[in-house]
């Protein structure tokens, strides 16, 4: 009988190990999941504004001609991480997106003939340096353990971001600023992987998300 | 010849004076979020185990303590909105949300019937601490949080004898951690809850 219990408390011992093994096998595969992120997923549009506002009060609009590149030097217009080759469809989809919420296109503005809103759109090319080490490397040995070692240095990535940034101005509101400063009762920031594929859809994907997270913005 | 008998006896006899003295607890946990905890994360967690210790004092009660840790992870596409007075945010993009808690704490459990029964209910009670920490993963930015909450975590189970020393233990433990600092969002009511299902295996030590 003593040893009846003895095997049986072996068995369950065996149990416990498969279990604690599981368990650890289950953490380790999936502590952290791989979700499988395309260089899409990786877009975000953050759009903020100022609750104070009467939007429908501004019914008019002017757009700017191009893109401006924030470059950090004054005498440089162009990032030499950004091209200008979307400048236009940049445009054209915020321009399409006011339209559609009714408001009206001045398209040569002058003193006699303001618009209500000037949007302005920016772009800033960002390159992020990743170092990364690499795993801990175990240590071998023979006739004892050398111990383990962290390598100092194992590779580089390079990645590059791009930012647009649509500032909606209220040009009455910025003219009477008392301490001039242009008021953006409305913005949109941008964020996403550059050189990474599907740029044009995902310009005018995310352009067309930020003005519908802001339903607030239309003309009724 | 009377003197083995009279050693077997002794033999047993102490085995069921000493019997589960000790309970020494693996288990693997599950979880279904709750409260705020489900705001942040919806989906059921499966990923969790918990380490624990009882001692018993007398035939129904033992006292105790454990250590768990529970991961909920979440992928969402979902809007976030963040209002105050006079700004309203909006913020668009894959999200990769994750609540990691660990639970330490001490308890105590009462148990119905007797030792040798071989299905034996309990009740419990945990009291102790939370270290919560939040993440939130959207394009290349981060943000985490990590909070101590003090908490408590009424439990009801029951030991399924499976040999004199081993036995299975189910439980349902409700978690609780009382609101502590701010959720990744800024939120100032931090309070974490979620119902705990758990199967593991009990070692009685002598």
């Amino acid at each position: 009988m003593r040893t009846d219990l003895k095997k049986s408390n072996k068995i369950w011992q065996k149990y416990l190990s498969i279990l604690f093994l599981f368990t650890l096998m289950v953490f380790l595969t999936s502590c952290y999941t791989d979700y499988g992120l395309t260089s899409a997923d990786y877009d975000v549009v953050v759009t903020k504004y100022d609750k104070t506002t009467d939007f429908n009060s501004l019914k008019t609009f002017s757009l700017v001609d191009s893109v401006f590149h924030i470059t950090g030097d004054k005498d440089e217009p162009d990032s030499d991480l950004l091209s200008r080759e979307h400048d236009r469809l940049i445009i054209s989809t915020i321009r399409t997106n006011m339209l559609n919420l009714g408001y009206t296109e001045i398209t040569n503005p002058s003193d006699q003939n303001k618009p209500a809103v000037v949007i302005a759109i920016q772009a800033l090319g960002t390159q992020v340096d990743q170092y990364y080490t690499g795993g801990y490397y175990p240590g071998w040995g023979w006739g004892g353990w050398w111990g383990g070692y962290y390598p100092p240095y194992v590779g580089t990535t390079t990645y590059y971001v791009g930012t647009l940034y649509i500032d909606y101005f209220d040009v009455a509101a910025s003219e009477s600023d008392p301490n001039d400063n242009l008021v953006a009762p409305w913005y949109a920031t941008i964020n996403g992987l550059l050189n990474s594929g599907q740029t044009e859809d995902r310009l005018v994907n995310t352009i067309n998300q930020a003005f519908d997270q802001s339903p607030y913005l239309e003309i009724k | 010849m009377k003197n083995k008998y009279l050693t077997i006896i002794l033999m047993f006899l102490s085995v069921n004076l000493f019997a589960q003295d000790y309970l020494g607890i693996i288990s693997y946990n599950t979880a279904l979020p709750m409260g705020k905890t489900k705001d942040y994360i919806s989906d059921y967690s499966w990923k969790g185990f918990s380490f624990e210790g009882r001692t018993f004092t007398n035939r129904n009660w033992s006292f105790g303590g454990m250590f768990g840790w529970n991961i909920f992870d979440q992928m969402s596409t979902d809007l976030v909105v963040i209002d105050d007075e006079t700004t309203g945010t909006a913020v668009k993009g894959t999200q990769i949300r994750y609540t990691n808690s660990f639970p330490m704490m001490v308890n105590g459990h009462f148990y119905v019937g007797k030792r040798k029964n071989t299905l034996r209910p309990f009740l419990g009670l945990g009291l102790g601490t939370y270290y919560i920490v939040q993440r939130f993963e959207i394009g290349i930015f981060q943000r985490e949080v990590s909070n101590w909450h003090f908490g408590l975590a009424p439990e009801v189970g029951v030991l399924w004898a499976l040999s004199r020393s081993t036995s299975l233990i189910l439980s349902a433990k409700y978690n609780y951690a009382f609101s502590s600092g701010k959720t990744v969002y800024g939120d100032t009511d931090n309070s974490q809850s979620y119902l705990g299902f758990n199967i593991g295996l009990a070692f009685s030590g002598y």
